[in-house]
């Protein structure tokens, strides 16, 4: 292992598979499970179809009155313009659904390219490599997120590829240590004396194994991707569109928390089950293959 | 980079925008936006305002509408709440002041410095400013000037001059004396200073701005002749600081955050953004009998319906806001009363006539009729503050009562807006007009301000924001770079302090406080005509041309008038009937601005 | 182990440098920064000003120009070094910020030191605070979820982790605001420094808005930890000689069980850092994330880079300094 990967944070992505995959197989996923999935699915198809479905448009003013609790004909209440909080947070998961699904997923390939090149080539190319992962998480995440979304705009394409910025280093390590790990098996070092080239060996051989682990970061990453744009929206820093950060925050006023704390609560509330689903999959996943890492 | 240490151009640019307020400016050009926090004030444009809140007229003959105080937001200017009851201290019943105790207010936003003639104060430097120096002339609650720390003030011939003589045997807090070369110091650093000098320059001729007439009387000669020039010395210019710290300020900026006046408050700590400590002077030239406090603190709480609810806690003595939520948390709290204002500012929407498609008047027609005054009024100012129809409230003289605002007439939009999309296609998408919403932010409140303004525009416009940090929204509208904002000025009690927003001199220029870019030469003859006479009615009748003129070009839509609120807990007394040198009673509430040298504490 | 110290040392100096420079160019290559300085004057071709600067046209109006405007940029540029190149000017910034010299606000002129000495504390006692909420919890938590290992308390002791990890913190400081602020009063609403006692009061509902989740990490961690060390032979002997398990467990087994807390003790203060730029803005906290933000919204690059290098920097310190003591913990790392 290179110096830089003796780290104290590298360390947590030390990673052990079962050498016989076929045992975890037969570990249940469980009902945790299913029922996490069948939230997340839930969600994805309210979004998905919200524009066919009989819900108030969320920009509507006085859907009904200003600052009334859930009722029959609002479910979530309404805000202080009246407008209907339900379709508010269901607009709003689409942001940040989107978000969170486009930074894992330029986590996952920008990330783990670098991860899985740093890990099979090894030597300079890994040093340079897990330098650029070091340099990027010396940034607290958030801090990164502003320093971009600050120099750039706040378009949802920056604010979703800023957020896959900060999956880079995390998912890359996942990658680089898996890597490093399979490459020494057997089926590998086989490929490599049949006289395969290195991209065929990345890309048939060590990519289906390394993207078990990863499939299980992946789901705790849009987690974590979800909660920063929620938090970059929260500033007021995030995509100028409704998103659960902009609701929460356009409810946290002081007079609004007294009045109509359901603006506020009700999408921390779905926010909430959503990060629980993503996290809890993801923890199922991981253990479902033993996967051991911890951070991200 | 060490020798980066004067405000920049960029500041200064901005800084000169609200310092050319300082002269003639009676409410400052805020955005109704807010500088950091949620709430929907500071002052930007506030800067330099002078004093005066909206009733009545500048001398003596000018009727007073100052209303006794009665609960009824429909009236302009009222007090709400228990501690209305109780006589104030000009009454002769007047309760027993009691002497010490800190009074801890809360203030929107932090200024810059505390240095009138280099830094720009807005509202929050007012308050502070106020108990650290004194002005040369101010406000009583007829609306009429009065002189403060000046003695008098007395027109030469047409009054292109005018001698202020100051009050004798007066030092700063540093024992330097006050007397005209004290005046003159001020004078000099203001118009040395890049930013404020652009502030008194235009109205002054090149040399010869001032002459000593003795050891305590200065003359000013001005370009114009002006009946009401004392008016002008109310506010930021007219506030004296020690001439031994300004000059030391200039060598040094840091000097700018302690400040040095003859008030009857003297600076003991500040830390910028967190709050300024200020004790009581015991060698207070009108006698430190009279201040009863030991101390004020001024807290920086942007979110001033957050302080509202720390009033309502006690864990803060006063707040000043104009933010709806604030005003009602105030209102509904126990033993908090408020001092509610309506007659100095008013909300409103500005187009830019000089800009496409806003130069086209069916654009500017169709706008206003699709501005939803009514949601903005219901779901905005939440019932604290009234529609407005022009830049006067109704209660006051200057009023036409016939020039009545537009808005809500959704169906008579859509024909202009085709009629204009025929012509200009390039200017519309899908039978919109294209239009670019600018506002500053973030901020809870501007954002569902626009969110209202939106929703009834969106059927004929395509509306694109463009949220701005509060500074260069305002610079962006000062050189012209904007389609539509939201604003909030006006409401004066002299209509000459109207002008600067509305002739023509710098219309054409790169830079204007005429943000509409709308000249008219017979209109500046009426205004010009209104600044040399002190004949009441005419006055009134060309002020209700004007705002019929106004109406006409379609360049503002008025929404509200503004609710300048000071809400405090009721064991704080004599917020309003604080009295001047000669017993003279100040106005109250002033755009919010606090004089507290009468105030006490009596938590009985 | 002096070599070991002198690789960290190395590659703690090439970070700094690497991080420090990412934050310069980022706020200095993309966008104009002399609009930051002069603003719309900075639209002014350079060809005018030349022009003018050979006498060819007045800087009047009449050429569009206000008097003194190209003065001005000019003064502007050499003030802040714009003629030279971005890697010339990331080493005068540095080199000024080496010194001590942060520059000033290009938007109020304050000192940008100034900001960072008045601001910086009180977020540094925020994360300790919150440090010291989330291992006062975590500890006796973990000790009892780990002491009766996947019984009730236990599998409670999941779901209620799980929960606190899936709370943004942003939510969470909402929530508390609301229960301990609003409708209860327990808290202030208002941060106050007068006196350790009324700031300890202020930033208590931050510190456990970002502990909270930080202890469901610990607890985690150490209950794994725990439950691996109950099982070596020295537990076994210490029961054996009858000492009582709450001595057992908070004398013997914690100290070490707490690696792997102390491994993630580092990366969790940048998640604190970051956290701490949302909860100061709920708890309008004076602290280095609310004037970050402010900066930000500003746009005020001098205070923007400052403010994130002061970070950066003290994050990947703190990073060292765990890793030192890992490596003086455990050999292994050292010898690698």
């Amino acid at each position: 292992m290179s110096e830089i990967e003796t780290t104290g944070e590298s360390r947590l992505e030390a990673i052990s598979m079962d050498d016989d995959v076929v045992d975890a197989v037969k570990k249940k996923l469980g009902v945790g499970f299913w029922i996490a999935v069948g939230w997340l699915g839930l969600l994805v198809a309210t979004v998905v179809l919200a524009p066919l479905l009989p819900f108030d448009d969320p920009d509507k003013l006085a859907s009904g009155p200003a600052r009334t609790g859930p009722s029959m004909d609002n479910w979530f209440g309404t805000d202080a313009l009246g407008r209907d909080v339900f379709a508010r947070t269901v607009y709003g998961a689409r942001v940040s659904l989107v978000v969170g699904f486009i930074a894992i997923a330029f986590g996952m390939v920008v990330g783990g390219s670098l991860g899985m090149i740093a890990g099979y080539f090894r030597g300079r190319v890994d040093q340079v490599i897990s330098f650029l992962f070091f340099t990027l998480l010396s940034f607290p995440g958030l801090i990164l997120a502003l320093l971009i979304t600050s120099t750039f705009d706040r378009t949802l394409r920056t604010v979703s590829l800023t957020l896959g910025v900060l999956a880079v280093a995390p998912v890359g390590r996942l990658a680089r240590a898996a890597t490093l790990v399979f490459a020494e098996r057997e089926f590998v070092q086989a490929a490599r004396v049949i006289g395969a080239k290195h991209f065929r060996i990345l890309t048939r051989e060590l990519l289906p194994v390394v993207l078990i682990p990863m499939a299980a970061l992946a789901l705790l990453g849009m987690g974590v991707a979800i909660v920063a744009e929620g938090g970059l929206a929260f500033l007021q820093l995030s995509v100028e569109d409704i998103s659960w950060g902009v609701i929460i925050n356009d409810g946290r006023g002081i007079r609004d928390l007294q009045e109509n704390p359901h603006v506020a609560l009700m999408p921390i509330g779905v926010m909430f089950l959503t990060i629980l689903a993503l996290n809890f999959a993801g923890d199922r996943v991981r253990e479902y293959f033993d996967v051991r890492e911890t951070a991200f | 980079m060490k020798s980066r240490t004067r405000p920049t151009m960029f500041a200064q640019l901005i800084a000169l925008l609200l310092a050319l307020s300082l002269v003639a400016v009676a409410c400052g050009g805020d955005d109704d936006g807010d500088a950091t926090g949620d709430d929907g004030e500071v002052a930007v444009g506030d800067d330099g305002a002078d004093g005066d809140d909206g009733d009545g007229g500048d001398d003596g003959d000018a009727p007073s509408t100052t209303a006794a105080p009665v609960e009824d937001v429909t009236e302009g200017n009222v007090c709400i709440g228990d501690a209305c009851d109780e006589p104030s201290g000009d009454d002769d019943a007047a309760p027993e002041p009691v002497a010490g105790g800190t009074l801890r207010v809360a203030v929107e936003a932090e200024t810059d410095g505390l240095n009138p003639a280099a830094n720009n104060f807005a509202v929050s430097a007012y308050t502070m400013g106020f108990a650290i120096f004194d002005p040369l002339f101010y406000i009583d609650e007829d609306g009429n000037w009065f002189p403060f720390l000046a003695e008098s003030a007395t027109p030469v011939g047409d009054g292109s001059s005018w001698q202020v003589k100051v009050r004798e045997g007066i030092t700063f807090h540093d024992g330097t004396p006050l007397n005209a070369d004290a005046l003159i110091a001020n004078f000099e650093t203001a118009i040395t200073d890049p930013i404020i000098s652009l502030a008194i320059v235009p109205s002054y001729p090149a040399e010869n701005r001032y002459e000593k007439i003795d050891e305590y009387t200065l003359q000013y000669n001005l370009i114009r002749p002006s009946a009401h020039f004392p008016i002008n010395l109310t506010a930021q210019l007219g506030m004296v600081a020690s001439p031994t710290w300004l000059a030391a300020a200039a060598e040094d900026d840091s000097l700018n955050q302690s400040p040095v006046g003859t008030g009857p408050f003297i600076l003991e700590s500040r830390t910028q953004d967190v709050s300024t400590r200020v004790v009581k002077n015991p060698d207070y030239w009108r006698g430190a009998d009279d201040v009863h406090l030991d101390a004020i603190e001024f807290f920086i709480t942007t979110d001033t319906a957050l302080a509202a609810e720390q009033v309502a806690a006690g864990e803060l003595d006063v707040v000043v806001t104009s933010n709806a939520d604030a005003t009602l948390t105030l209102r509904d709290a126990d033993d908090v009363s408020t001092f509610e204002n309506l007659y100095s500012g008013e909300d409103f929407i500005m187009l830019n006539t000089r800009a496409v498609p806003m130069d086209d008047i069916r654009v500017r027609q169709a706008l206003t009729f699709a501005t939803d005054r009514q949601a903005y009024h219901d779901l905005i100012g939440q019932g604290t503050k009234p529609l407005a129809d022009s830049m006067y409230h109704p209660d006051l003289v200057w009023n036409n009562p016939d020039v009545v605002q537009e808005g809500n007439m959704f169906d008579q939009a859509g024909p202009l807006v085709d009629s204009y999309c025929a012509e200009f296609p390039e200017n519309c998408t899908n039978g919109k007009v294209n239009i670019e919403l600018q506002f500053s932010g973030p901020s809870t409140l501007q954002t569902r301000i626009m969110d209202v303004l939106s929703a009834g525009w969106e059927p004929y416009f395509q509306v694109e924001r463009q949220q701005l940090p509060q500074d260069q929204h305002i610079l962006q509208t000062a050189i012209g770079q904007f389609q539509v904002v939201t604003w909030r000025q006006f409401g004066a009690v002299d209509p000459d302090n109207e002008v600067v927003w509305l002739e023509c001199a710098t219309a054409t220029g790169g830079i204007t406080l005429n943000w509409v870019r709308l000249c008219n030469e017979d209109r500046d003859a009426l205004l010009f005509e209104q600044r040399a006479t002190t004949d009441l009615d005419r006055r009134v009748e060309i002020m209700q041309k004007i705002q019929a003129e106004i109406q006409a070009t379609y360049s503002y839509v008025f929404l509200t008038h503004a609710n300048w609120t000071v809400g405090f807990r009721n064991a704080v007394k004599n917020i309003c009937g604080q009295t001047g040198p000669d017993g003279v009673v100040l106005v109250c509430n002033n755009q919010g601005r606090g004089f507290y040298h009468n105030v006490w504490i009596d938590e009985g | 182990m002096k070599q070991f110290i002198l690789r960290r040392v190395a590659q703690l100096v090439l970070v700094v440098f690497s991080v420090t420079f990412l934050t310069f160019a980022s706020l200095n290559l993309v966008g104009d920064p002399l609009f930051n300085i002069v603003g719309v004057l900075s639209g002014i071709p350079d060809e005018q000003c030349e022009a003018v600067a050979r006498g060819e046209i007045e800087d009047t109006q009449s050429s569009g120009l206000n008097v003194g405007d190209c003065a001005l940029i000019a003064q502007a540029k050499e003030q802040n070094n714009l003629d030279k190149n971005v890697a010339e000017r990331y080493g005068i910034w540095l080199s000024d910020m080496a010194s001590g010299d942060f520059g000033t606000s290009f938007v109020n002129g304050d000192e940008i030191s100034d900001i960072v000495k008045e601001r910086l504390p009180v977020t540094i006692r925020l994360i300790v605070l919150a440090q010291i909420v989330a291992l006062g919890i975590a500890i006796p938590w973990g000790v009892a979820s780990a002491y009766r290992a996947n019984r009730g308390f236990d599998k409670a002791s999941t779901v209620g982790s799980f929960g606190l990890l899936s709370i943004p913190n942003f939510a969470l400081g909402v929530i508390l605001l609301y229960f301990f602020t609003l409708r209860w009063q327990i808290f202030p609403s208002r941060y106050e420094n007068a006196g350790w006692w009324s700031e300890l009061k202020a930033l208590t509902l931050p510190a456990f808005t970002l502990g909270l989740g930080l202890a469901a990490t610990y607890q985690r961690l150490l209950r794994t930890d725990l439950i691996t060390t109950l099982q070596d032979d020295f537990i076994h002997m210490a029961r054996a000689k009858g000492m009582s398990d709450r001595h057992i467990m908070y004398r013997h087994a914690l100290r070490p069980s707490m690696f792997s807390v102390i491994t993630v003790f580092g990366v969790n203060t940048g998640a604190l850092i970051g956290g701490a730029l949302v909860v100061e803005q709920i708890f309008s906290i004076p602290g280095v994330g609310t004037e970050l933000v402010e900066a930000v919204l500003r746009n005020d690059p001098p205070v923007v880079i400052s403010l994130i290098s002061v970070v950066a920097i003290g994050f990947v310190l703190i990073n060292f300094f765990v890793d030192l003591m890992y490596g003086y913990l455990d050999p292994r790392v050292r010898t690698s």
